[in-house]
């Protein structure tokens, strides 16, 4: 038996040795997973810079181009206008169909007439007036109107019938002057010109040509 | 951490029961606002994607934007001369979908969108052109009718054969506080690839620190689950006008060059509107560009510039596709909500908005992870403090340790004996030209006399009550224990005078099998039969290791030979190495012959405090 105290017992050690060394452990994963898990990359508040917005364009324009909807190819399914068919007889009534247009961008356009007729009635009797040929014209068009400004070229002939049977040709005349203006009024396919001052009215409809697309 | 821990294991758990979880994640439809709106178990519920889709979306939505782009011009018949537009032109507005792609303001669009040609909004002007001339009677087939002005028409600006007028406006909303406020910024195209050649721009916007998205650059394998993302037109037609862009999923059903130039033909649904929008893989990296449909076939059957002409594009203007760290941190915030760590989520979630003010997708998964609870101190915080307080206790305890170790060889030192007996093998001295047979070879030494090979030796049964180094059998630390009855501080008035050693002070070679440690007589207890004695005392302790940080053997490095051969010394010796609690019950048994050392347990104790060496 001994007198001396007795040292602390060695399991103490060992168990404070053991705690030590997981505790160790422990922190140093933590530490680990701590430094691998860094937290966010950003968070610093970041400064808006400036933001700028859209500009409004600024305004252009162009020349007004001739209307697109007269521009095409047309026929005439309607015409009703008052010659003077006999000199010594005020002006007939006549009516008929069957022109055709071809109304160009460049504010050129031809009438081409195959037989373009027209009837009228005088004192009881049917009189015809048959067109033949092209005719060259230039034209401007505002909303309204249509300005046939000149006719530069023609090939048209007119005859001339009553119960007598031709009585006479008549050759179209180049005019550069022509300057006729007529009221229009143009939507989708179809066209309706007219001339109060004349008893002009001609309804149009487009047809397949120049001027469509597709 | 430990918070992310305990409802990481809360969502395990909760997966084990479908019905508890099933109505609580959002579905890949369900836009973040609808979700938050949902009725759902706050502190139960992780908001766990859905689908991958659900994912997917979430990543990439933030950097969707609206593209729009205001085309003004006439359009010219190159055959007739004639010019469509009137005096004011027309001004078209097209729109498209695009993704931010740096956070510096690059945006990836289709070329098609903002290219001038045909394809582009000469195209539209041209539509523009067909439409006016279908109203007057112009057009018999309007398809034909822009094929025609494709080929023979002109778009162009005020004056003859000049570009067209092209306004980019890149579209996004932004979170304001509560609001949500619609951001619309100038563009401009930076470079471009045809629609023809590859249908891949890039636009630049003056903003910065935008969410962005990263760029696939590699081929993507047909097969791979895709979401094709944008702002369809026919949307904004049948419901209110938004910036939500829809997702639709599919997969990448082939690969296809035109031009020579990749294309990817995906099997999503992409309609007008989502030209340029993003094809997006799982992960949300960007696989293509969202392209054209194919004349005649579904919605299913779409094409998508491929991302890697994206990328030569943006390389060809040295620009670099990178994201921002907030794009990283919402990444990292969105797993973090979807795995239920809603408290990093937060953390994370604010370092997004302090790094891209405005992030409306940010916003909203921080309400949602507030609303499910999370706080924005961070897991962080919380190692770094469990990381100190760990290693306080290591210090604490390893002090601790330390000083009762220190005590406790004091109190031995102070009431040892100053003589060490010596196995008459010899092998007990680690060094044999070392007069103090006690001191190990290294610098902490213990009362036994050797020290283990190992540096780590065990107590054995043979050390009489200093349980430093002991032999263990079979081990490679065995310290072959010379049968000292006393280590210096067992007490008793047996052991008041030194008793003899077994052996020679000096010992003959430490290779020696230490047989002849046992003295004639044995050591076994009075009353105690040897052999019962070795076996408690074996079972007892051969296994606790008594010496941290020992210096390895550097002779007499026990072999398994030898260690077996040291079983029957040991044990023959063991009955004198009593353990601490059974020390005084321990009986002095025969003195051992020989010379005594005074100093040899003082060297023990003094190697152990740093080898320093007082005997001779």
């Amino acid at each position: 038996m001994s007198d001396s105290p007795r040292p602390p017992g060695r399991p103490a050690v060992v168990v404070l040795f053991s705690v030590a060394a997981a505790a160790l452990l422990g922190a140093s994963a933590l530490t680990a997973v701590a430094i691998a898990d860094g937290g966010p990359a950003g968070g610093d508040p970041v400064a808006v810079g400036d933001r700028p917005s859209p500009t409004p364009r600024t305004p252009t324009s162009r020349a007004a181009g001739l209307p697109m909807c007269i521009v095409g190819t047309w026929r005439t399914v309607e015409d009703s206008l008052t010659l003077k068919f006999y000199t010594d007889a005020d002006p007939i009534p006549f009516s008929g169909g069957g022109r055709r247009y071809e109304f160009r961008p460049d504010g050129t356009a031809t009438e081409f007439q195959e037989n373009w007729t027209l009837t009228g009635n005088y004192q009881g009797n049917e009189l015809r007036l048959v067109g033949n040929g092209n005719t060259e014209f230039t034209w401007t068009a505002n909303d309204k109107q249509i300005t046939y400004k000149a006719r530069t070229k023609t090939t048209v002939k007119y005859d001339s019938y009553d119960q007598r049977g031709l009585i006479g040709t008549t050759p179209q005349e180049v005019k550069a002057d022509l300057n006729e203006v007529d009221d229009y009024t143009c939507q989708g396919n179809q066209f309706v010109e007219q001339n109060a001052a004349n008893g002009y009215r001609s309804v149009w409809v487009r047809v397949e040509g120049a001027g469509v697309y597709g | 951490m430990i918070r992310r821990t305990a409802t990481l294991l809360g969502a395990a758990v909760l997966a084990l029961a479908p019905t508890a979880t099933a109505a609580t994640p959002a579905t890949a439809a369900t836009p973040p606002d609808a979700a938050a709106a949902a009725p759902t178990n706050a502190a139960a519920a992780v908001a766990a994607p859905s689908s991958p889709e659900e994912r997917a979306a979430a990543l990439a939505r933030p950097a969707i934007v609206f593209v729009s782009v205001t085309w003004h011009g006439w359009v010219r018949d190159k055959r007739t001369g004639e010019v469509f537009g009137g005096t004011e032109g027309f001004e078209v507005k097209t729109s498209c979908s695009g993704a931010v792609v740096t956070p510096d303001g690059h945006v990836a669009t289709a070329s098609h969108c903002v290219h001038t040609g045909p394809l582009g909004g000469g195209g539209a002007l041209f539509a523009a052109a067909v439409a006016e001339l279908a109203k007057v009677g112009r057009v018999r087939d309007e398809a034909k009718a822009r094929r025609d002005f494709a080929e023979h028409g002109q778009a162009e600006g005020a004056v003859p054969d000049s570009p067209i007028h092209r306004a980019i406006q890149v579209e996004r909303m932004e979170a304001k506080g509560s609001e949500q406020v619609r951001d619309i910024a100038p563009a401009t195209v930076v470079d471009l690839v045809a629609p023809e050649d590859g249908d891949v721009a890039v636009l630049k916007i003056p903003r910065d620190h935008l969410p962005s998205m990263e760029i696939r650059d590699d081929q993507t394998p047909v097969g791979t689950p895709i979401l094709a993302i944008g702002y369809p037109g026919s949307a904004s037609a049948a419901v209110d006008p938004s910036l939500e862009p829809s997702s639709k999923n599919g997969q990448i059903s082939a690969r296809r060059t035109q031009q020579g130039r990749p294309f990817y033909e995906f099997s999503a649904a992409a309609t007008h509107g989502m030209s340029g929008g993003p094809v997006v893989d799982m992960d949300g990296g960007i696989v293509g560009l969202v392209s054209q449909g194919s004349p005649g076939e579904t919605q299913s059957f779409n094409f998508a510039a491929s991302s890697q002409t994206l990328t030569d594009v943006l390389k060809g203007k040295e620009i670099t596709a990178d994201i921002g760290d907030h794009d990283r941190d919402y990444r990292t915030g969105l797993d973090r909500y979807f795995e239920g760590d809603y408290d990093s989520a937060v953390e994370y979630f604010d370092a997004v908005l302090a790094g891209s003010p405005g992030h409306q997708q940010a916003s909203e998964y921080r309400k949602l992870a507030a609303d499910r609870g999370g706080k924005p101190s961070g897991p962080p915080t919380m190692l770094i403090v469990f990381a100190v307080l760990c290693a306080g206790i290591a210090i604490a305890t390893a002090t601790a340790g330390t000083a009762v170790l220190l005590t406790r060889r004091k109190r031995l030192a102070a009431a040892a004996t100053p003589s060490l007996a010596t196995p008459g093998g010899g092998f007990a001295t680690p060094n044999p030209a070392t007069p103090n047979p006690a001191t190990p070879g290294g610098g902490f030494a213990t009362p036994s006399p050797a020290t283990p090979g190992g540096g780590f030796a065990t107590p054995g049964p043979a050390t009489p009550g200093g349980g430093f180094a002991t032999p263990t059998p079979g081990g490679g630390f065995v310290a072959p224990q010379p049968a000292t009855p006393s280590s210096g501080f067992a007490s008793g008035p047996g052991l008041s005078a030194p008793p003899a050693p077994a052996t020679p002070p000096h010992p003959a070679t430490p290779a020696t099998p230490p047989h002849p440690a046992t003295p004639a007589g044995g050591f076994a207890p009075a009353g105690v039969p040897a052999s019962e004695a070795i076996t408690d005392k074996v079972t007892a302790h051969d296994v606790l290791p008594v010496v941290l940080g020992g210096q390895p053997q550097h002779h007499g490095e026990p072999d398994p030979e030898q260690t077996e051969r040291r079983h029957d010394p040991l044990r023959q010796d063991q009955p004198d190495e009593q353990p601490d609690d059974g020390r005084t019950e321990v009986q002095p048994g025969t003195p051992l012959p020989g010379q005594p050392r005074p100093d040899q347990p003082h060297d023990g104790d003094q190697a152990h405090e740093g080898g320093e060496h007082k005997g001779p």
